[in-house]
């Protein structure tokens, strides 16, 4: 009966938007895959679809004493996965950021968001401290992050790594720490950001250098950047159509049903589709802050606003990203990418925000 | 929440200027009417034997390709009357335009491949007739040893629709070529590599004005094989004219140095244009010269399985080997008499003697006293009835037939008097010459059974290594030294001995051991005892031989089968002796003698 009830009172506001960004996501993916050999990919998307749904009704009826006591041991699970991935990839040689599992393959790394998310919203919810916290107070939080950005960057997956750092970055800046931590964090991020650079694999520093300037390599990295533009800039007002794009058609666009699938939507449906799918990104990402009202605990407060940013900064990012406006780094668009692990994670943490209010 | 919205708005902004305050630009760039795709296909990876000479490679290719979208209205019409220019068939490059045309708008799809340089020049003179048509150099794969290894080496085609839609080559695209066949299908992902394309700014005729960019091609993966051309080169020559298989494989490893099905097609004809016609031709011939008969040819072995019998009977301790026998010619079993090859029969038999003379009736009564289920057992230990594992695709397990399998394939039960057939490897038993040379070098090594394989590494084209084969024991099989000494001593004698049907090996520069096989494709009673030559052809038996050498430090082990040779000592035993002794000269077959002047010092 109270099963029942919940089922009742589901967001349909939420899973409705959220379900309309992943069916322009498998239309565009459609597109994107028309040709070849990947005429599977459509239908596999909605195959992680249903996962995807499933994992969101477990995140909306988890009970939240047990996702607030399991969320360090959510936490050693993925990092043991991690660093297992680091091991194994030190072996084989090459990239390694999947599990694979009776024949599905998962990105434990999407799942980090979430686990580190939740890890620090434990932290951060004891009662023996309290805001603004100094610099000793968040030596957890940064070996925490640490745990997960490292092996991750080691896959090597530097966008997912930096993203996570991003991510604890406005956690902990949501919390509040003392001005004179902040002026240490930042400060010593800009002293280890020349370092890090040297470190980086020839890819990924070409990646930034052509960033920084787009006619040093027009036909490598850069090229991809210019051809995702020149998509989106023809799309123009309406499109070209579905399946009409000439640049994502030609496959001129790199990765155009993962990272660049922007471009994709955006040269076939044009300004039109772009203005629809930001308003809908825009509005979900509201619409998820104002779960707020509806807790009281400092964990649940952290637990929404770390999901509901890294899901609206990724996206963000993503769609810079295609647009030239950033770097290229990798990062899938939540939601309308092709993915099933981003597709999973998402939909889980939107169904642990979604729980907050079955709980009233 | 301020500061989300305002960064969603100022993607949004940014979407604005580029698609709709610079739409313009963009547009422009990306005219469907002056930018084409033109691909630049990767260069297939090379095939080379073990010492580095090349096996497989490509050459440059014209192909003249259409973009649909520039072509004049009709078509079909432009299609047919660059057909007719070229002398070519119009009905199937019609055809086959449709089948190749992608709904990618504005990409060159190939109509007419491997211009020669006066249907170059035809089209270059007329080019202009022809809107829409270009001209691409498309690398072709080139096997300069033409029918040589054929079968190891397979061929490459247009990927057929099918091959689109199952997921055997991921990442292909209507048009591609990719291997089809053998080594070039089961390597494909290897040595395809990755296609380019360019993406140039064309006038309103269709001509090129400026590369607007271009993804180079990265060729293929290169393979180096555990061939040795020059006794793959030996051994084609061999069988030549004949019908039949051949295989040197080195025991220690498993690297297959030669590997020949004859007869043979020529893998040149697929990559260039093969016609219907040619192709039902080579489907119909009689002699199957597309059926890898190394690898899937399934013969009864005859004698050569003699060496089962003999390990099942005396690992079951149903035969001494020191005990005689009598063999008068035939063996009485029920109500039939099983005959001996030899009409008078050989007298007083041990196993030694059974095995250097192949007297059938020692064999007889070895399989009756230990049993089918024995042998069948011992035969599939000893590798038989499975594949070998061989890195080509298709292989077949051949047979070892035991009571179970009549029963379940044939529904009926087994006759005793099949045990006798199988005991002297005829009946139901089937082996591929590729299952026997693995079953010798088994025996070679005393009981271990190595992996068979063909490609030792892959490179990149970079250098880097993607892949090395190291060679892998499949099994070890728990055989007493006794037993190897014994059947290897007799195997021994069927060379040095003066009775021995494999005399002829004694040239073979080494000391061979090994077995002759005669496999009877009728039953003896419907041929009568005729002189070899005039029993029709399709009726004349198998010949085998198979051997290793040297029989004290087995390096190779080779097997040969000429169809419908006649016997094997005559047929195959010779030509596995040349082999061995174009090996001798090659590679050394002894070890070499300690110098003892030079150890003093």
């Amino acid at each position: 009966m109270r099963g029942f009830l919940d089922l009742q009172r589901i967001d349909f506001v939420l899973l409705g938007s959220t379900l309309a960004l992943t069916g322009m996501g498998i239309l565009v993916i459609r597109s994107a895959t028309a040709d070849g050999n990947f005429a599977a990919y459509p239908g596999r998307q909605a195959y992680w679809l249903a996962i995807a749904l499933a994992a969101y009704f477990i995140g909306y009826f988890v009970d939240r004493r047990h996702l607030q006591r399991g969320a360090y041991g959510f936490y050693w699970v993925i990092f043991a996965v991690l660093l297992g991935l680091a091991v194994a990839g030190k072996w084989i040689g090459g990239v390694q950021r999947w599990v694979h599992a009776g024949g599905l393959t998962f990105q434990p790394s999407e799942l980090a968001k979430l686990a580190l998310i939740l890890a620090l919203a434990r932290h951060f919810s004891r009662r023996k401290s309290s805001p603004p916290y100094g610099l000793e107070e968040i030596v957890v939080p940064l070996l925490l992050v640490a745990g997960f950005a490292i092996p991750v960057a080691l896959q090597p997956d530097l966008g997912t790594a930096m993203f996570l750092v991003l991510i604890s970055g406005i956690v902990i800046l949501f919390v509040g720490v003392r001005w004179s931590t902040l002026i240490v964090l930042v400060v010593g991020a800009a002293a280890a950001a020349p370092s890090l650079f040297f470190t980086l694999k020839d890819y990924q520093r070409d990646r930034i250098l052509s960033f920084l300037n787009p006619g040093r390599d027009p036909l490598g990295t850069g090229y991809h950047v210019v051809q995702s533009k020149i998509a989106i800039g023809s799309g123009g007002l309406f499109g070209k159509g579905f399946q009409q794009g000439t640049q994502s058609q030609l496959r001129f666009i790199p990765e155009q049903h993962t990272d660049f699938i922007v471009s994709v939507l955006a040269e076939e449906f044009g300004f039109v589709g772009v203005l629809l799918m930001l308003g809908l990104l825009l509005f979900l990402t509201l619409y998820l802050f104002s779960y707020i009202e509806f807790t009281k605990t400092r964990f649940s407060m952290i637990v929404i606003v770390g999901i509901t940013s890294a899901f609206a900064i990724q996206a963000a990012i993503n769609i810079a990203m295609a647009a030239g406006m950033l770097p290229v780094v990798g990062l899938p668009l939540p939601l309308l990418s092709y993915g099933g692990s981003s597709l999973v994670s998402t939909y889980l943490g939107f169904g642990i925000i979604a729980g907050y209010k079955r709980r009233r | 929440m301020a500061a989300f919205t305002l960064i969603f708005l100022m993607l949004l902004l940014y979407f604005w200027r580029l698609q709709v305050l610079d739409h313009s630009l963009y547009q422009r760039l990306a005219d469907n009417n002056r930018i084409r795709l033109i691909d630049m296909p990767a260069t297939r990876g090379i095939l080379t034997d073990r010492n580095g000479v090349i096996l497989a490679d490509s050459s440059p290719d014209y192909t003249l390709a259409l973009i649909p979208e520039d072509m004049a209205r009709d078509r079909e019409a432009v299609i047919i009357s660059l057909a007719d220019l070229l002398g070519r068939d119009g009905a199937q490059a019609v055809e086959r335009f449709e089948r190749n045309a992608t709904h990618t708008p504005y990409s060159a799809v190939k109509v007419f491949e491997h211009l020669g340089p006066e249907e170059v020049a035809l089209f270059e003179v007329n080019q202009d007739r022809f809107p829409g048509s270009l001209l691409m150099v498309v690398p072709r794969r080139y096997y300069p040893h033409g029918k040589i290894a054929a079968h190891i080496f397979g061929y490459v085609g247009e990927i057929s629709r099918e091959q689109l839609d199952s997921e055997e080559y991921p990442g292909t695209r209507k048009g591609d070529v990719v291997g089809k066949y053998a080594l070039e299908k089961a390597y494909d992902r290897y040595l395809r590599g990755k296609d380019g394309g360019r993406q140039v700014e064309v006038d309103a005729r269709g001509r090129e004005l400026n590369v607007l960019g271009a993804t180079e091609p990265t060729p293929g993966a290169n393979l180096r094989l555990t061939l040795d051309i020059r006794l793959q080169k030996a051994l084609e020559l061999e069988l030549w004219d004949k019908r039949g298989a051949g295989v040197l494989m080195n025991v220690e490893t498993g690297e297959i140095l030669a590997m020949v099905s004859r007869p043979a097609f020529d893998p040149n004809e697929f990559s260039m244009r093969l016609t219907s016609e040619r192709w039902s031709e080579i489907v119909r011939d009689p002699g199957h010269p597309m059926q890898s008969r190394a690898t899937q040819g399934m013969y009864p072995p005859g004698s050569t399985y003699k060496v089962v019998t003999a390990i099942a009977a005396l690992m079951e301790g149903s035969m001494d080997p020191d005990e005689i026998l009598f063999c008068s010619g035939g063996y009485r079993y029920g109500r039939r008499t099983y005959r001996d090859w030899k009409l008078g029969g050989h007298g007083k038999v041990d196993l030694y003697k059974g095995i250097v003379e192949s007297c059938d009736v020692y064999f007889y009564q070895a399989g009756e006293r230990t049993g089918i289920d024995a042998l069948a057992r011992w035969a599939s230990i000893l590798g038989l009835g499975r594949r070998t594992g061989i890195d080509i695709p298709g292989e077949t397990e051949g047979l070892v037939p035991s009571p179970d399998w009549k029963l379940k394939s044939r529904s009926e039960p087994w006759f005793p008097g099949e045990t006798l057939s199988a005991a002297i490897g005829q009946g139901f038993v089937l082996v591929t010459p590729l299952q026997l040379t693995s079953l010798y070098g088994t025996i070679a090594r005393r009981g271990v059974l190595m992996d068979p394989y063909l490609v030792s590494q892959i490179e990149d084209v970079a250098g880097n290594e993607l892949y090395r084969r190291d060679p892998t024991v499949k099994r070890e099989a728990e055989i007493p030294d006794e037993i190897f000494d014994r059947v290897i001593g007799a195997l021994e004698g069927v060379v040095s001995d003066d009775r021995g049907t494999g005399r002829v090996a004694r040239t073979a520069g080494a000391p061979v051991a090994g077995k002759t096989g005669t496999a009877q494709v009728v039953r003896l009673q419907e041929v009568q005892e005729d002189e070899e030559e005039e029993i029709p052809y399709e009726l004349r038996d198998h010949g085998w031989f198979a051997a290793f050498a040297p029989v004290n430090r087995p390096k190779v082990v080779s097997v040969v089968v000429v169809e419908h040779g006649g016997h094997g000592s005559s047929s195959a035993a010779p030509i596995v002796t040349r082999l061995i002794k174009k090996y001798g000269e090659l590679y050394p077959l002894e070890e070499p003698a300690p110098n003892l002047e030079e150890e003093e010092l």
